[in-house]
């Protein structure tokens, strides 16, 4: 990929070659394209320990913590929040599912998830870039407005190989193919449903009508697909990452952060939501002997601690490194870092506890001024939602709300 | 406490309840009992019972809301009791005057809603519909589940995911399907592992009488003694056969076997199954479906991880000689399932009107009706249209194909009808996605279709024929799955240090135990009882080793009578269950006393009251659980629930997390000299206290004596059952309106022997199992 810091979007630079691209809704020649605008989502489902993740003081002046030390020379690139949660999530691990939605009870029978933040994000913006989103790591953070998970990819190998290796020139004649039969088969089924509605009952044409917008969506991507199917993906420099498993912790995540970062220097996509490991194996670190799970499960015994202190030493050392990789990557006029807002933290505040509340969470990038502690009431915590809305906002997207969000969250700038 | 479920004369019914019409004959009752705390001021434990009766019974929350309000004051949980008590005339006149306008509102909700296929019955639909081995779950996003069931049909969301996902199902299934090339040729190869594992003979390994000998349980899923050197050709069905012997023991051992593509992004690994090798050699043969690239690979368990020199000395091992590979297998050619889907039509010459006979023979069963001709023609429009292009008749074919099993057609269990009953066909696949998880075959199509199963004596036979079909294995291993959480059994990995003898063959021993324990008491016929308390258990030699029964050997389950001191017996004293309901390092009461009250007792509790700090486990042993629940309990907010939930939960604290009866609690004590390494040993710390008191001020101090007490209540455990049954069986939540069915069920069985497999045929048989 080349790195130099052009400032045009690399579109203009191809059709200045006189190639012929079947390409997506252009911007006008010679005006510089406003940068587009990034969220990278991340939740770490087994937390952080908390005395040694929060500051002690609050504000500008914050004296950083145990865990934060190592990012201190980034401190005006983030922010560290407490005192917040979403009201009405607990459930402990499953309150995952309701990280990036809000969505109360996620361990209630009969619990309906919402959209998330991410997807709703990728509805208004997804269109301008080959993928939508992009839903990364062990579990699924990313949820449809009717409550589906999308499933997400756990192998950076598999990863980078879906943004950047094509197939063969036959491959994509016969991908033509495939999605014109696609439209065909579509129609037919549209019309078999459409046979059906009247003879069904009311609860179930309600079941019907989610089956039609399913199937118009699918619509919508084979025609997203072919619009693509003549754009090749992007080249990129780099050698496509080892096959590595969440079992190494640190290491599959630093794979991811690099695919990531990849993705979107290329504009491949400006949403990715990413859930680190959640697991029981035993990662490959120095010192390490249990599994991590079992760890998070330490009971305030402290040789558990010593030993979970170092699977997260790393987890932030990874974090920070992603950080360093965005702010050194050019973006138009500055550098990626200044373009993407990197949303860290933790559906558990208290993992041993499986208690969800006084989450960490660390908000980086993008516009924001950033240097300060944000601390929240611990008794009390302030819906986490409302950073939801100020990252919205940030992206240009104008709404006012999300879930239980009802406004942008106080004191952050 | 009696369990006595509300009767109600439901054919005298309005169909609605207009808000404006209900609660004014409630008013008084409520005046009087609940509103000094549930007034709109008040409003304790956030309910208001003037905005509950504002609301009326529209809609799933106030239906709920108002069954329980019924149930806490039939209980007599409600008003609390402190305060002063309603007369037994005063709360059944409350409840009579309540219960009708709640069937009515309930009995609104309780429509089988158009149920599609879960990703598990799609599989085995397409299984059995085409008689091919073929892998599609892997495909599917995960569904969703309500009532505890992944079946539900208001539950399962059809997305674009989803949807997106079919074609390449139907696309892997037609690859496996149709075959109009040359009959591959079956060759046979000998493969030897030597090649691997020859710089290590004499270190990890050693080669005796033809056979390569390992003395350590790999820890990866990666083995050196594998058939990695000639990998399958092409898909196709294979037979390995190979002979293998214990070494240096006379027990016998066991080892594994998985088949990998070892592919560096995202490898398969399948197991093959479980062996026993004795100190004399003996011939072994599998036979697998493998995929293009695929080898199998030996696994010994239940030896160290690490042997020093493990080839010197007398340490027990296993060999294994070369494996013969024969395949791919082909009995006839074309294979049968090509044949019986495409008849003998020849791809150069074939037409539109051969496509159409395809079609017509397809359509009805895979659509699991009778089918109009001109609904034959919609999908073969497709067909013609290729064909008119000129695209190979394979090809064109594919499309029809395509269209038939992406319709709605074939994704939903259609169950369109008038009046009581759905109709024969619908109630045919209802029976067979109950206990196959799959499609009618020919004979229940046939009896369906002929409209026989209206005659309770066809649909008993019918039931009978498929519960003797192997195929009903599917139905114990999902129902299980669900009911007893048995999917869940890979979420935690017990703490390596507290419980080293936890192994791979512990943990498929424990989940086969739970699934032939419920295929037992369903073959036999067994009392429903045994789940609570039973004098026999399903054993393997591994598993009695684990709960300490003596004369049990052997890998295959088997019927083991319990000695009258033992412990166990029923499904709370089940390793597997024990296991999915703790976290791998501890166990925690509330965990397993709601998984308890929900699927044994049938009560359903809400969420705890918001913001609560949760309790942070101390395991140094400052405090137990229990010490730390105590002062929950004793706060009002948290005691109305929290006294039904502790007792069985402390009851079980007499298991640790993989099952093993306990009486003292387990810490891993670190070396102080040796801390840097994490040396040290387990230390048994604080005493376990498995007493309680249920909310009916019964007592009990062990397992035994809480089991006894479950026992008296069988008849609530009865009625919990039916209703599990009833909700996987027709795909929807029961409620309110349900009870009285549910209850003439569980009577009726009860009457008859109270024999699990009695339950299920009295459910079948009854209004309630046709109802739409």
């Amino acid at each position: 990929m080349n790195r130099s810091s052009h400032s045009l979007p690399r579109r203009h630079f191809l059709r200045g070659l006189g190639v012929t691209l079947a390409l997506p809704a252009l911007e006008s020649f010679g005006e510089k394209a406003k940068p587009a605008r990034r969220l990278v989502a991340i939740n770490i489902p087994l937390g952080f320990h908390g005395p040694n993740f929060f500051p002690t003081t609050e504000g500008l002046g914050y004296e950083t913590s145990d865990y934060l030390r190592p990012a201190d020379p980034l401190r005006d690139r983030f922010t560290v929040i407490s005192g917040t949660s979403h009201p009405g999530v607990d459930g402990g691990h499953s309150a995952e599912k309701s990280f990036l939605t809000a969505a109360p009870h996620p361990g209630a029978r009969g619990f309906r998830n919402t959209i998330s933040l991410d997807q709703f994000i990728a509805a208004r913006i997804g269109a301008e870039t080959r993928f939508s989103s992009l839903t990364v790591g062990d579990d699924s953070l990313s949820w449809t407005a009717n409550g589906v998970a999308i499933p997400s990819q756990r192998s950076p190998a598999k990863l980078f190989e879906t943004l950047f290796v094509s197939g063969s020139r036959d491959d994509v004649s016969k991908q033509r193919q495939r999605l014109q039969d696609g439209h065909s088969v579509i129609d037919t089924v549209l019309a078999e449903a459409q046979a059906m509605q009247g003879k069904i009952s009311a609860a179930d044409r309600e079941k019907l009508d989610q089956f039609f917008t399913a199937v118009r969506e699918t619509e919508k991507r084979l025609a997203k697909s072919e619009r693509w199917l003549e754009t090749p993906k992007p080249k990129v420099e780099s050698a496509p990452p080892r096959e590595v498993g969440s079992g190494d912790v640190v290491t599959w995540l630093r794979s991811h952060f690099e695919v990531v970062r990849l993705a979107l220097a290329t504009d491949s996509t400006r949403v990715v939501a990413l859930s680190g490991a959640n697991h029981s194996l035993v990662p490959p670190l120095p010192g390490v002997s249990m599994g991590y799970h079992g760890l998070t499960h330490h009971g305030k015994n402290p040789e558990m601690i010593r030993q979970l202190e170092v699977i997260e030493r790393g987890t932030i050392a990874a974090w920070v490194a992603f950080l360093e990789s965005l702010r050194d990557t050019p973006d138009g006029e500055g550098s990626l870092l200044d373009h993407t807002q990197v949303l860290m933290g933790s559906n558990l505040g208290n993992a041993s506890g499986h208690i969800t509340t006084n989450l960490p969470v660390i908000l980086a990038g993008g516009g924001f001024k950033h240097g300060q502690h944000l601390a929240f009431d611990g008794k009390n915590n302030h819906p986490l939602a409302t950073l939801f809305v100020s990252v919205m906002q940030e992206m240009g997207i104008e709404s006012g709300e999300f879930a239980s969000g009802k406004g942008t969250m106080r004191g952050l700038v | 406490m009696i369990f006595r479920p509300a009767i109600v004369l439901l054919l005298l019914l309005p169909l609605t309840v207009s808000s404006a019409d209900f609660g004014g004959d409630l008013v008084p009752f409520l005046e009087k009992h609940c509103l000094e705390c549930h007034d709109d001021l008040s409003a304790k434990g956030g309910l208001d019972l003037q905005a509950a009766l504002d609301q009326g019974l529209k809609g799933t929350g106030p239906v709920h809301l108002w069954t329980r309000i019924h149930d806490r004051v039939r209980d007599g949980e409600m008003p609390p009791a402190k305060q002063p008590r309603p007369d037994a005339g005063e709360t059944g006149g409350f409840l009579e005057r309540l219960a009708p306008d709640l069937a009515v509102g309930d009995r609104n909700l309780r429509e089988v809603v158009l149920r599609r296929l879960n990703r598990v019955e799609y599989e085995y639909t397409m299984r059995d519909l085409f008689g091919i081995e073929v892998d599609l779950v892997d495909l599917l996003p995960e569904d969703q589940a309500a009532g505890g069931f992944d079946n539900n049909g208001e539950a399962l969301a059809i997305s674009a995911e989803l949807f997106e996902q079919y074609p390449v199902a139907v696309r892997r299934v037609l690859d496996e399907v149709i075959q109009f090339g040359p009959r591959p040729e079956s060759k046979t190869v000998t493969i030897s592992s030597l090649r691997e594992v020859e710089p290590y003979l004499g270190k990890q390994y050693a080669h005796l009488d033809g056979r390569i000998s390992t003395y350590m349980t790999e820890k990866t899923q990666y083995s050196k003694i594998s058939t990695r050197d000639q990998r399958t050709p092409q898909r196709g069905r294979y037979r390995f056969r190979f002979t293998a012997a214990a070494v240096n023991t006379d027990e016998p051992l066991v080892f594994a076997v998985t088949a990998s593509d070892f592919k560096s992004a995202g490898a398969v690994y399948k197991n093959l199954g479980y062996f026993e090798a004795g100190k004399e050699p003996r011939p072994f043969e599998i036979e697998a479906v493998l995929d293009k690239g695929f080898a199998i690979q030996f696994f010994a368990l239940g030896l160290p991880l690490y042997v020093r020199d493990p080839t010197i000395g007398t340490h027990p091992g296993i060999g294994w000689s070369e494996v013969e590979m024969t395949g791919p297998l082909h009995e006839t050619w074309p294979p049968a399932p090509h044949s019986a889907l495409l008849g003998d039509v020849d791809p150069d010459k074939a037409t539109l009107a051969d496509a159409r006979e395809i079609l017509i023979r397809f359509l009805p069963r895979a659509w699991r009706r009778e089918v109009a001709e001109e609904e034959v023609e919609v999908p073969l429009a497709l067909v013609a249209a290729a064909l008119e292009e000129g695209r190979p008749f394979e090809e064109s074919l594919h499309l029809g194909f395509e269209a038939a099993l992406c319709s709605p057609n074939f994704l939903f269990l259609r169950e369109e009808g008038e009046g009581d009953r759905i109709p024969d066909p619908a109630l045919a696949s209802r029976l067979s996605y109950f206990l196959w998880s799959s499609l009618p075959d020919p004979a229940l199509h046939g009896a369906s279709v002929a409209g026989r199963l209206s005659d309770p004596a066809v649909l008993a036979a019918e039931l009978e024929r498929l519960l003797e079909d192997p195929k009903c294995g599917r139905f114990v291993e999902q129902f299980t799955g669900q009911w007893l959480g048995l999917r869940r059994i890979d979420e935690t990995t017990p703490d390596t240090k507290l419980y080293p003898g936890f192994d791979e063959l512990l943990q498929v021993s424990m989940v086969r135990e739970s699934r032939s324990f419920f295929a037992e008491l369903l073959a036999g016929d067994l009392p429903i009882t045994n789940f609570l308390d039973a004098n026999f258990t399903m054993l393997n030699g591994r598993l009695a080793a684990h709960y300490g029964v003596p004369g049990v050997s052997g890998l295959e389950m088997q019927a083991v009578p319990l000695p009258p001191e033992s412990v166990r017996g029923g499904i709370l004293t089940q390793a597997a269950v024990l296991k999915v309901t703790a976290n791998g390092t501890n166990t925690s009461p509330v965990l397993r006393g709601v998984w308890v009250l929900e699927n044994v007792l049938g009560k359903h509790l809400p969420p705890p009251p918001p913001n609560i700090a949760g309790i942070e486990p101390d395991i140094r042993e400052a405090t137990t659980v229990r010490e730390q629940l105590d002062l929950h309990r004793n706060a009002e907010s948290c005691a109305g629930c929290h006294r039904y939930i502790d007792p069985p939960g402390f009851a079980l604290e007499s298991f640790d997390p993989v099952g093993a009866f306990r009486t003292h609690y387990l810490r891993f004590a670190v070396n102080p000299e040796h801390a840097d390494k994490g040396w040290g040993r387990v230390v048994a710390s604080k005493p376990v206290d498995a007493s309680g008191e249920l909310p009916t001020g019964e007592r009990f101090q062990t397992m035994e004596e809480f089991k006894a007490l479950l026992l008296a209540e069988s008849d609530r455990f009865a009625f919990a059952l039916t209703e599990r049954l009833a909700t996987y069986a027709l795909g929807r939540e029961m409620g309110f309106s349900d009870r009285e069915a549910l209850a003439a069920i569980a009577v009726k069985t009860k009457a008859e022997g109270n024999g699990f497999r009695t339950l299920v045929r009295n459910l079948v048989l009854s209004p309630l199992f046709a109802k739409p």
